[in-house]
């Protein structure tokens, strides 16, 4: 195992964060363990992260200890890999909206001290207004209103100077345009708050699909 | 002459807090940490319960003049309720570092795990209350798609396995079919037996079949009550759907949209084309005709309509469903029979015109 990043782990071609929570799957991932520590496979068919982070992303803002506010945690298949990198010390706060998807996020939560669930519309971040700032809003909503969603998400819990972390699904934006222009209609409307620091499409991982991580100015 | 002086009083997770005009804690009583009594404690106060921990709190403070957002009356203080005191805002944004300050926990990941408890208690109880019978309903109506498809595989099977005892045997109904087979203890018993070129058989073996034709069977049975049970809610559910296209097709347009409180939020446009995404997507993509129906072609009122009708139809029925739909979730009343009417006579028109 040779850490790609911190917490992220590379071994022949796969990914690992270390398990917060030894002898629990989230997915039904594999699990190595080596040296005492067990090492969950971090899947990029099944997390954009991992597509991310596996197509070249350079830089991962998410380290031990960071706050994140995750936006569209869904199942929790990608926020228990946050979870597992941020260790014990770190936090991440999962907005997900769909109940249904709640309840199995919930059996996540149950096992990982440091994930914490709210049931609640990423439209109304009065909702869940007690959230504190955090050091990483990372979104992954699908609607075709998400960088709105993003922008008034940042200026409620982002701290200055703290990173947006996005996947976009060109299809969820506008079905009938191409994905390039939707990128290019994209980053203008982000730039306005944050300044870019990569862009990565995640194909053949997710189609028509891309990742962007930003700056708070 | 003394200044007056005030203190803000404010409670959350970590306990009752009581901060001076420099937003500076002056006392504070912090609350057991255990997610269950925390969340207790705090709806005790929203109630106006004088917790131990207020009174604490306030015996601690040198003065009688308190602003607070806790609706509570004591004696011996002069205590201003109101809402969205800057005290309160002070602690939630704060709320990590005073809990650490107040020795209500010792470490970040104390916070975390004590955080995360009581939102899991929380998430609980907001999915337990928002559970509403509609969902209920779309599952039962999903059930019944499911038992349809299984029904006609299974049926299928049947025929090409006891055909081959006995090909002679012609009922086109699936559900008699299997009735049939499953009460017939020898192909010779049929009613209408004259030989056969089938397969002859013996006894296991006729067994299995038979056995296999009485769970076809009992699939049909099962579908037949879900129908009942579902006519039977769909009109406690949504009344006024159910009236103008029947409780099955009203069942599964609320199962499309999610809810009917979806359902009731939808324009008509989208209402008319439930169950047809996949051709308005094709079509959004420039291939292919865009489509005049979803589900409700299924329903006779389309059927009855000659094709070059059917847009104009499925207009008219969507624009029904949907006041239907809003009646439904938003009024309770029942008007199901003023807008069956209404909509026969548009259909009606259509089909002359």
């Amino acid at each position: 195992m040779n850490e790609k990043h911190p917490g992220v782990f590379e071994d022949g071609g796969r990914f690992y964060t270390v398990n917060l929570a030894p002898g629990n799957k989230v997915y039904g991932e594999d699990i190595v363990k080596e040296n005492g520590e067990e090492y969950r496979e971090w899947n990029p068919n099944r997390s954009k992260l991992s597509a991310a982070l596996k197509k070249g992303l350079s830089e991962l803002p998410i380290k031990k200890g960071s706050k994140v506010l995750y936006l569209g945690a869904a199942q929790g298949t990608t926020p228990s890999h946050v979870s597992d990198i941020i260790r014990k010390d770190g936090v991440v706060y999962c907005v997900e909206f769909s109940e249904r998807a709640m309840r199995d996020l919930l059996d996540v939560c149950e096992t990982r001290s440091n994930m914490v669930p709210v049931l609640a519309d990423a439209r109304k971040p009065n909702e869940y207004g007690w959230v504190e700032m955090v050091d990483v809003l990372y979104q992954d909503v699908a609607q075709p209103d998400q960088i709105k969603i993003l922008k008034r998400n940042a200026r409620s819990f982002l701290k200055s100077g703290g990173w947006v972390m996005i996947a976009v699904k060109a299809r969820a934006i506008d079905v009938t345009k191409e994905p390039g222009e939707i990128y290019k209609d994209i980053k203008p409307e982000l730039e306005e708050e944050f300044e870019i620091s990569e862009f990565i499409e995640l194909d053949p991982f997710e189609g028509d699909h891309c990742f962007i991580v930003a700056r708070k100015a | 002459m003394t200044e007056n002086k005030f203190v803000f009083l404010a409670a959350d997770i970590p306990g009752v807090f009581a901060f001076d005009r420099d937003k500076n804690i002056v006392a504070c009583s912090t609350f057991p940490r255990n997610p269950k009594s925390i969340l207790g404690k705090l709806e005790e106060l929203e109630e106006g319960t004088d917790l131990d921990e207020v009174r604490e709190v306030l015996e601690r403070v040198d003065t009688e003049n308190i602003v607070t957002d806790i609706p509570i009356d004591l004696d011996g203080y002069n205590i201003e309720v109101k809402e969205n005191i800057s005290a309160k805002k002070h602690l939630i944004e704060n709320l990590r570092e005073i809990s650490k300050e107040c020795g209500f926990v010792q470490s970040d990941s104390q916070f975390n795990r004590i955080l995360r408890d009581i939102q899991v208690i929380r998430t609980r109880d907001g999915i337990k209350s928002s559970v509403k019978k509609d969902r209920f309903v779309s599952q039962a109506v999903s059930a019944l798609e499911d038992l349809r498809r299984i029904s006609n595989e299974l049926s299928e099977r049947l025929r090409e396995w006891y055909g081959l005892h006995y090909p002679e045997l012609n009922v086109s109904d699936n559900e008699k079919y299997a009735e049939l087979v499953s009460g017939l203890d020898k192909r010779e018993d049929s009613d209408d037996f004259r030989g056969s070129m089938g397969l002859d058989l013996d006894r296991p073996d006729t067994d299995v079949v038979r056995s296999f034709a009485n769970h076809v069977s009992s699939v049909y049975e099962e579908m037949k009550e879900l129908k009942e049970y579902l006519e039977e809610v769909m009109d406690d559910v949504a009344p006024n759907l159910t009236h103008l296209i029947g409780s099955e097709m009203a069942a599964q347009l609320i199962s499309l949209a999610g809810s009917l409180d979806k359902l009731a939020r939808m324009p008509s446009s989208k209402i008319q084309l439930l169950g047809a995404e996949k051709a308005l997507f094709r079509h959004l993509k420039g291939k292919g005709k865009p489509p005049k129906h979803g589900i409700i072609f299924n329903h006779p009122y389309i059927q009855n309509t000659p094709d070059n009708k059917r847009g104009k139809a499925a207009r008219a029925i969507a624009s029904k469903l949907m006041m239907a739909a809003r009646t439904d979730n938003y009024t309770g009343k029942f008007k199901g029979k003023k807008y069956k009417d209404e909509l026969e006579k548009d259909l009606e028109r259509i089909r002359n015109e």
